[in-house]
């Protein structure tokens, strides 16, 4: 099971939540980011297993974070999240290199084993 | 006009009594040889110009060209008194002898409606006055009067003359003739391309003067390289009597051209008149049209719309118009103003463009009327735009402002209460905790939204109307704020929207912008319509065209009102809205 895991969004109220839901489920928070460049690096440099990636990003948008993590070596599974619905973003999400979607208020590790799986 | 008429009258006399008096110099001189033949041309030329110059100055008050004919007239009588044998008097008559030339030059040169336009025609003028005065002193003092070339043995010997000066004599007349050729060459020159610019109609009414003044001046140009280079007697009677013909004409050449003037204005007039009722009158036409007339390419049709206090083209664009009287003509009818023709060219005739502008003007109010029905579209279409994007701006912002505040915080709330949710059991402590943190922030959550909601409209504004709903806004408001509201009724709900967005509007920039310590809100119905005003003792210099101020005045103008903002004479600023009060929409019409 992938167990470590990059948090990067620019709201942090959320990434604190996060990060107590995941963190009592077993995951290990190895970094966050409030912006889609330094997530990309932090994605990258920290190993993990896994990036939550936020939509809507104050610098780039989710999905071009999620190219980024996907071109680099190593590169941890991506997950897109937003408190929008999936609808709201048509194919985007299909059409990126991201494994899934999820809505940021069901976050939870189950569905992030299921996407991962 | 009972004062010119006296003075010109004045003049004709004096100018009779002048040809008058020259009538026994002439004819009592002991050295004139040709005495009636010089009386006859005398009388003949000086009297023709003081009459035509007269009558012009009558017609044409403020047009140069009537005094410059009387004043060539009186020059070319005076200069008889070089028949005279008392010395001084021959000698004065000598030194005015070619002054009248001076005039007739200045007179070609600014015909027909008194201008001098080039530097080129500045300068013939300028310099053919300093030959026929400065230019001539010399030649009075150096002069042997006694020497036949010059006088002859029977005229008055030059007291001033000092010995041998021969050649002083010479070289001062000679330059003078070099000059006066130079400047004859000039002003020939400057003719030829007077000619060029003219329309077709003017120089019909110019020719008679162009050929009579040409011929003149091209006979003396004769005479001066005669005098310089040969010095021939039958020769120069020659050309000097050859030079009376065109010289007699000139003034009634000038009179035939004012006449032409006005009957080729008449004819402009006329065809402008049977074009613009044959065409159909649309505005390409009509400028189109006077352009022809006017023989102006370039002319522009500017209409004045009162309501802006400024001139746009006949797309309702705005326009400059020049204040400069050479390059615009003012259009009126019935006394009210209703555009201006901008001149491409400096307008060589200003009289004909009056009257063309004149017999234009009713063709020019119904564009002028139609040019400001499109100013007043296209600022509607501008302000509907702005209004539109204002709508689109709102809603984006309460958009974002949902997502990043309430949304967010909710879910937050959801994660934190599954989270407390699997926790119930094996750590209820944390649970708790967890439970309380959700409840501050669905607390937090429910204000964000009230005040959102209150942002997109006050619900006290519909269910109580202006008066509670400005109550609750400036006990809101962050600096202190005195709310003298005179009308505690109902208005229609467009009327009190707009009052209640002006005050709201009005206080946010107070308290971002003005640096104010405080502000008052007056509300007031006058006749029929009510009044908003907020003022402030701030800074003041605010910017009506600013977006804020700007988005009012589209809100407000939407309920037919008027939106003034104005500096306050001690400080601060006033914004004052007028709504009309009417009907609410759904009763209307």
């Amino acid at each position: 099971m992938a167990n470590s895991i990059v948090i990067i969004d620019d709201n942090a109220g959320f990434r604190a939540t996060a990060r107590r839901v995941l963190e009592a489920e077993g995951y290990e928070v190895v970094a966050e980011a409030g912006a889609g460049c330094p997530g990309v690096s932090a994605a990258l440099g920290s190993g993990a297993d896994l990036a939550i990636v936020d939509i809507q990003l104050p610098d780039i948008d989710g999905f071009e974070v999620a190219r980024r993590i996907g071109a680099g070596d190593a590169a941890p599974v991506v997950v897109l999240t937003s408190s929008r619905d999936r609808s709201d973003f048509g194919s985007l999400v299909e059409l990126s290199p991201a494994a899934g979607f999820v809505p940021k208020a069901e976050l939870s590790g189950r569905s992030l084993e299921t996407l991962t799986a | 006009m009972i004062g010119l008429r006296r003075a010109l009258i004045l003049i004709a006399t004096a100018a009779l009594a002048a040809g008058l008096i020259a009538v026994p110099v002439i004819l009592t001189s002991d050295h004139e040889p040709a005495k009636v033949p010089l009386l006859v041309a005398t009388l003949l030329i000086g009297w023709s110009f003081v009459g035509t110059g007269v009558y012009a100055w009558w017609r044409r008050p403020r047009n140069e060209i009537g005094v410059l004919m009387v004043l060539t007239g009186f020059f070319w009588i005076l200069p008889a008194l070089a028949a005279s044998d008392v010395v001084w008097v021959f000698a004065l008559g000598s030194f005015l002898s070619p002054v009248a030339l001076g005039f007739l030059v200045h007179l070609l040169l600014v015909f027909p409606d008194g201008r001098l336009r080039t530097r080129l025609e500045r300068w013939v003028v300028v310099t053919t006055y300093v030959v026929v005065t400065v230019m001539q002193l010399p030649g009075i003092v150096f002069a042997n009067t006694q020497d036949p070339d010059i006088c002859g043995p029977d005229c008055p010997a030059n007291p001033l003359r000092p010995e041998n000066s021969d050649f002083a004599f010479v070289f001062f007349s000679s330059l003078q003739a070099l000059v006066g050729i130079l400047a004859i060459i000039g002003l020939i020159v400057a003719l030829v391309r007077r000619w060029r610019r003219w329309n077709e109609s003017t120089r019909k009414a110019f020719a008679p003067v162009l050929w009579a003044g040409g011929a003149v001046f091209f006979l003396e140009g004769l005479l001066l390289a005669e005098n310089l280079f040969v010095r021939s007697d039958p020769v120069e009677v020659v050309i000097f009597v050859a030079t009376l013909i065109p010289l007699g004409a000139i003034p009634y050449a000038f009179l035939v051209g004012l006449l032409r003037t006005r009957i080729s204005r008449a004819e402009q007039v006329g065809e402008l008149v049977t074009t613009l009722t044959r065409r159909s009158e649309s505005r390409v036409d009509l400028r189109e049209a006077i352009s022809e007339a006017l023989g102006d390419p370039e002319l522009q049709i500017a209409l004045w719309v009162p309501d802006r206090g400024g001139y746009v083209d006949s797309a309702g664009r705005p326009v400059a118009v020049p204040d400069d009287g050479d390059r615009r003509t003012l259009v009126e009818h019935d006394g009210r103003r209703i555009g201006a023709l901008v001149h491409g060219t400096p307008v060589e005739d200003p009289e004909t463009a009056r009257t063309l502008a004149a017999a234009a003007a009713l063709n020019l109010e119904n564009q002028r009327l139609e040019a400001e029905l499109r100013s007043n579209l296209r600022e509607l279409r501008a302000s509907r735009r702005r209004l539109v994007e204002a709508g689109d701006a709102e809603r984006t912002r309460v958009e974002r402002n949902l997502h990043d505040g309430a949304q967010q915080r909710l879910v937050g709330l959801a994660l934190s209460l599954r989270l407390a949710g699997s926790k119930l059991d094996d750590d209820p402590e944390a649970a708790g905790e967890l439970l309380a943190e959700a409840s501050a922030e669905l607390e937090l959550a429910t204000t964000e939204l009230r005040e959102l909601a209150r942002g997109i409209h006050p619900a006290i504004l519909s269910d109580r109307g202006l008066g509670p709903a400005l109550e609750a806004l400036t006990a809101r408001a962050t600096l202190p704020v005195e709310l003298d509201s005179g009308s505690n009724g109902r208005f229609p709900g467009r009327v009190e929207a707009a009052a209640y967005y002006v005050v709201a509007e009005a206080l946010t920039n107070i308290s971002r912008h003005a640096g104010a310590d405080r502000a008052t809100v007056t509300v007031a119905t006058e006749g029929d319509d009510l009044v908003v005003a907020v003022s402030d003792d701030g800074k003041g210099g605010a910017d009506p065209e600013g977006s804020g101020l700007r988005g009012l005045a589209d809100r407000v103008g939407a309920a037919d009102g008027m939106l003034e903002v104005e500096d306050r004479p001690g400080g601060g600023t006033v914004v004052r809205a007028v709504l009309p009060i009417g009907q609410d929409e759904g009763q209307a019409e």
